[in-house]
């Protein structure tokens, strides 16, 4: 049986100047990563040069890792970063303006029938901040402290804003489904 | 409805809730039909999200990230560090550059290459003629799961993620010149070619 490496070892190894251990970080962590990126923005380019950008800056910031603290934290941390500057490029006007142009595309509204076609769009919707921890809780499945040190949260914002995150989901998909 | 009602539902969703709150809130569900209907929504929508199929990731990412990687390093990193860096990422970011060329279809099968064995110590591979295309069957020496990379003349490139010490077969349309290499934790090791 094959043991995997641990991240320790292979940040260690980074820092050391070994390129390898650098790849192996990317090989395990470029699907979340990837994940995460475009969940928060929902455009595949998007989300592929956010990514990208992620890893080159953890390789950059390396030397100011704490190795205390848990790398894929340290990594989701810059990746979330990153998606929320290109958001808060983009403009609040941008998203909804793609939001509501699907309800004239049929074959949208094809799609929009999809469960996780409407979730994205109402993904969409809400803020920046109420998605992160959405995407965080649910696609990266990190739990609350986790999540705390990725957005640099205390342990009570992340529940709170959690769980207005949901509601407004909520309403949002019960709006989606009134107007079918 | 009532704050405690919504922190309890939500920690149930997270699977967060100790006896204590399982009991108060199981009081609730019984007792209360607007925290009946708010908990099976809120159940909805931690299904809804979960329903959506992750994303694929392009290609070409990682090889990517690999040699932007190794672009900066040669251009910002200190000179020590550019040493190792220039040994170990060059072999991860240089897929293209590495492989062996592999002539395959209507060509000749070479013999001085044939390494006749299960359990190579370097990955091999045999390609044989197939309905639509070709048959590639990899023998993969032991080790950590892998990415197969074939690329075709012309550029079309195709990635087998996750690959594991064995034999896998490749079924692959078309023909024509092929290399192949197989990248483990950013090591990059040509594909020797092996007779059927």
């Amino acid at each position: 049986m094959v043991q995997e490496e641990a991240d320790e070892a292979l940040v260690a190894r980074c820092r050391n100047g070994d390129g390898e251990g650098f790849a192996a970080l990317v090989r395990r962590y470029e699907r979340p990563v990837f994940n995460l990126a475009f969940r928060m923005l929902g455009d595949r380019e998007d989300a592929r040069d956010v990514a990208q950008a992620a890893f080159l800056k953890a390789l950059e910031s390396l030397h100011r890792f704490d190795a205390r603290f848990r790398f894929f934290s340290w990594l989701y941390r810059i990746a979330m970063n990153e998606a929320l500057d290109v958001l808060g490029r983009r403009g609040r006007q941008t998203e909804l303006t793609d939001v509501h142009a699907a309800d004239d595309d049929p074959m949208r509204d094809a799609q929009s029938a999809d469960l996780g076609a409407r979730v994205r769009f109402a993904l969409g919707e809400l803020s920046p901040d109420h998605r992160a921890v959405l995407v965080l809780r649910h696609y990266q499945e990190l739990s609350y402290e986790e999540i705390g040190r990725v957005l640099e949260l205390t342990d009570a914002t992340v529940k709170s804003r959690l769980f207005e995150a949901r509601e407004r989901l909520r309403v949002r998909l019960a709006d989606a489904e009134e107007r079918q | 409805m009532d704050a405690r009602a919504v922190e309890l539902i939500n920690l149930d969703l997270d699977g967060r809730l100790d006896a204590a709150g399982r009991a108060e809130l199981d009081t609730l569900l019984a007792n209360d039909s607007a925290v009946r209907a708010r908990h099976q929504q809120l159940r909805l929508v931690a299904r809804a999200l979960a329903s959506a199929p992750a994303p694929d990731l392009p290609l070409d990412f990682r090889d990517s990230v690999l040699r932007q990687a190794q672009l900066r390093q040669r251009s910002n990193g200190p000179a020590g560090l550019r040493r190792h860096w220039r040994g170990g990422l060059a072999l991860a970011a240089s897929v293209l550059a590495a492989v062996v060329v592999l002539r395959v279809a209507q060509q000749p099968v070479a013999t001085d290459q044939v390494t006749g064995t299960l359990a190579p110590a370097t990955p091999t591979v045999t390609a044989a003629p197939a309905a639509d295309g070709l048959a590639l069957t990899f023998d993969i020496p032991a080790g950590p799961p892998g990415d197969l990379v074939i690329e075709f003349a012309g550029g079309r490139r195709i990635v087998v993620a996750d690959v594991g010490p064995g034999r896998r077969t490749v079924q692959v349309t078309g023909a024509g010149d092929f290399s192949a290499t197989l990248v483990r934790a950013g090591v990059v090791t040509p594909v020797a070619r092996r007779s059927p």
